[in-house]
């Protein structure tokens, strides 16, 4: 008999007894189901909290090691990249791109109208907004040749537009920072994702302009754009050598490494997703034995079928298998309708919540090939006590 | 074809334990036509589910074919079953969820027979017993001599060459019975071997040799003549 006779064979079983089946596989289908929804936001929120932390993209970050952080009262100070380190470390040849900012809290003005204390940013390349994924809502980015020349442009954040503008276009207006001019070229969009609402009022103009503004060419944090993931560690291991060299000390540059963070994050929602995800397998255990449960019954149930069978020739591997392939059918069938309301439920999830979900493949797989092996585990008791049964006895119920 | 040497059954063991079969020897030839006859629980289906390898003696030997079949292995046994024997029950023992034809093709299923030969060999078996019409009919469909039609169908679909039937008429009328028994003799003029328990005598005349069992023991062996097979 071919596998196929005997899977059609179960499915014929399993249609003869619907109602059965149905409360069968329902525990099944709520164990699935539910360590998929689980892992899916554990997993949503992994990603979106290693996103928000992280950004995304192969950037290494070079810091003061906590020494010169504490003498300099937590900032990084003011000479501490030079434009000599920037070129020394642009010729490096795993680094791809240097990315330097700088900032410092100003007062704005237009016309009239006066911001306090805004987050002021100078930046030599849009990299910043390209993790992020932030984009203008209004006005045009800085483009290649902003960053050459020295125009007196300046993007403003979505908060800094209501402050100052009030409802008004933006775009062409003049603003003041330190009594130099700056038209606004774009309105960035508001940011999404977790730490958007903690946004505060922000405007960011090239390196160059900043030091017009400021009068100086202070770095505040210095991360490089790392040709190849694979090249991280060379790339951070070269770069505070040569920051080292360059300022005649051993101990304090630092790389910060984002991968230990990605690594925590994931560390945390991972606990999480387990404990969820154990409490959510129980479900399905609890689905498994339910699947036992009913097997045992229909192996009663149906002991003249076995009889007969047997006396037709049928050996005691053949009951077996029949009595397996059904608790794996049932236990199958469970699992692939679980995924399906694991991964409609995730999606409302999605929708309605702002809780992020996301189903990933393997797990749907695991959870295929989870029922799969649970059908076997609680259908082999079922189908033993099938197989064991006595012909004669058998034959001899009503 | 069959040889008992000696059968014996015991269940049970120690105080309790009863004797079914207290030595039984039986030599069945090639093509007999055999009834056994019997009181009630002196033993006739313990006998025939030994014969038909759905149990085993406590002690003596059986041949089929001249092979020790009581010490096989199950799946040996299983494929004498499927290969060599045919069961024909009082109570038909026919599955209730599948139709005549798919009843007629469980024992080719396990013989590993394509799907579409199972068919074909099952319609030809329905058809042989006068079931034509009636192949796609649930059990629960069908009267039980007609029930009893597609037991014996199933019995002779792998033409195995011995046919072996407990009461087969047990729970049907004369006329169905008869037909039965029409049946039975046809196999019989075919080669097949028939071994058939009853109780009754006007069946029982039906068959070429009678044996007669009381309290687990053979107790008479009687051959009619040819013609002398019916009357
Ligand atoms: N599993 C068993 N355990 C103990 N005793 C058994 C068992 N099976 C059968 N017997 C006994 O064996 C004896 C013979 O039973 P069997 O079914 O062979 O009788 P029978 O001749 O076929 O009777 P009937 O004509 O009523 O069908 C009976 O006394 C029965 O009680
Ligand atoms: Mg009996």
């Amino acid at each position: 008999m071919s596998l196929w006779e005997s899977v059609k064979m179960a499915l014929e079983a399993i249609r003869a007894h619907k109602m059965r089946s149905i409360l069968t596989m329902l525990g099944i289908v709520i164990g699935v189901s539910s360590v998929i929804v689980t892992v899916a936001i554990g997993q949503g929120g992994q990603d979106k909290l290693t996103e928000a932390f992280a950004g995304s993209g192969n950037i290494l970050s070079i810091q003061p090691s906590a020494d010169v952080f504490m003498e300099n009262n937590g900032v990084v100070p003011p000479d501490f990249f030079t434009q000599e380190d920037i070129r020394g470390l642009e010729q490096l040849p795993q680094v791809e791109k240097v990315i330097t900012t700088s900032y410092q809290s100003a007062d704005v003005g237009f016309k009239e109208e006066k911001l306090n204390g805004a987050m002021v940013y100078g930046i030599n390349s849009n990299a910043m907004f390209e993790t992020n994924n932030r984009e203008v809502k209004k006005g045009t980015m800085f483009q290649p040749s902003d960053f050459q020349g020295g125009g007196a442009s300046a993007l403003i954040n979505n908060k800094a537009a209501e402050e100052l503008f009030e409802g008004k276009n933006p775009i062409g207006k003049i603003i003041r920072i330190n009594n130099y001019p700056l038209v606004v070229s774009g309105v960035l969009a508001p940011q999404e994702g977790l730490f958007g609402s903690f946004e505060s009022t922000t405007i960011y103009m090239t390196d160059r302009t900043w030091a017009s503004v400021f009068g100086n060419y202070d770095i505040n944090q210095l991360d490089l754009e790392v040709k190849d993931a694979s090249q991280m560690k060379e790339a951070g291991d070269r770069a505070v050598d040569l920051l080292h060299r360059n300022h005649h000390t051993e101990d304090e540059y630092m790389v910060q490494n984002m991968e230990q963070i990605t690594k925590g994050i994931s560390q945390v929602t991972g606990i999480m997703t387990t404990v969820i995800g154990s409490i959510a397998g129980i479900s399905l255990l609890v689905g498994g034995i339910g699947v036992m449960n009913i097997m045992l019954v229909s192996v009663t149930e149906r002991t003249r079928e076995i009889g007969i069978r047997m006396s037709v020739g049928a050996t005691r591997r053949n009951i077996m298998t029949q009595f397996l392939i059904e608790s794996v059918t049932l236990s199958v069938i469970g699992g692939l309708i679980g995924i399906l309301l694991g991964v409609g439920i995730s999606q409302l999830v999605n929708l309605l919540s702002p809780l992020p979900a996301t189903v990933s493949l393997p797990v749907g797989i695991g959870a295929v090939l989870f029922s799969m092996m649970f059908g076997v585990v609680f259908g082999l008791l079922p189908a033993n006590k099938a197989s064991r049964l006595d012909p004669i006895d058998c034959l001899r119920r009503e | 074809m069959i040889q008992l040497i000696n059968l014996q059954k015991r269940y049970g063991t120690g105080e309790i334990a009863v004797d079914v079969l207290k030595g039984i020897d039986l030599e069945i030839s090639e093509g007999e036509y055999l009834s056994i006859m019997g009181p009630s629980g002196s033993g006739k289906s313990t006998l025939m589910n030994i014969i038909g390898c759905l149990d085993r003696q406590t002690e003596g030997r059986y041949l089929f074919q001249g092979q020790d079949v009581s010490e096989a292995d199950e799946e040996k046994r299983a494929r004498l079953r499927n290969q060599n024997i045919g069961f024909v029950f009082q109570h038909f023992q026919l599955l209730s969820r599948m139709n005549a034809r798919q009843n007629v093709e469980l024992p080719l299923i396990y013989a590993g027979m394509s799907p579409a030969r199972r068919q074909k060999l099952a319609k030809e078996a329905l058809e042989r017993v006068g079931l034509s019409d009636r192949m796609e009919h649930l059990p629960s469909e069908l009267s039980g001599g007609q029930q009893q039609r597609v037991a014996i169908a199933r019995a002779l679909v792998n033409r195995p060459p011995l046919l072996l039937a407990d009461e087969p008429t047990g729970a049907l009328d004369t006329a169905s019975g008869e037909v039965v028994l029409k049946l039975f003799e046809e196999l019989h003029q075919d080669g097949c071997t028939v071994v058939m328990i009853t109780h009754d005598p006007e069946v029982s005349a039906h068959a070429e040799r009678q044996v007669l069992i009381r309290d687990g023991a053979l107790v008479e062996d009687r051959r009619f003549a040819e013609e002398g097979g019916v009357g």
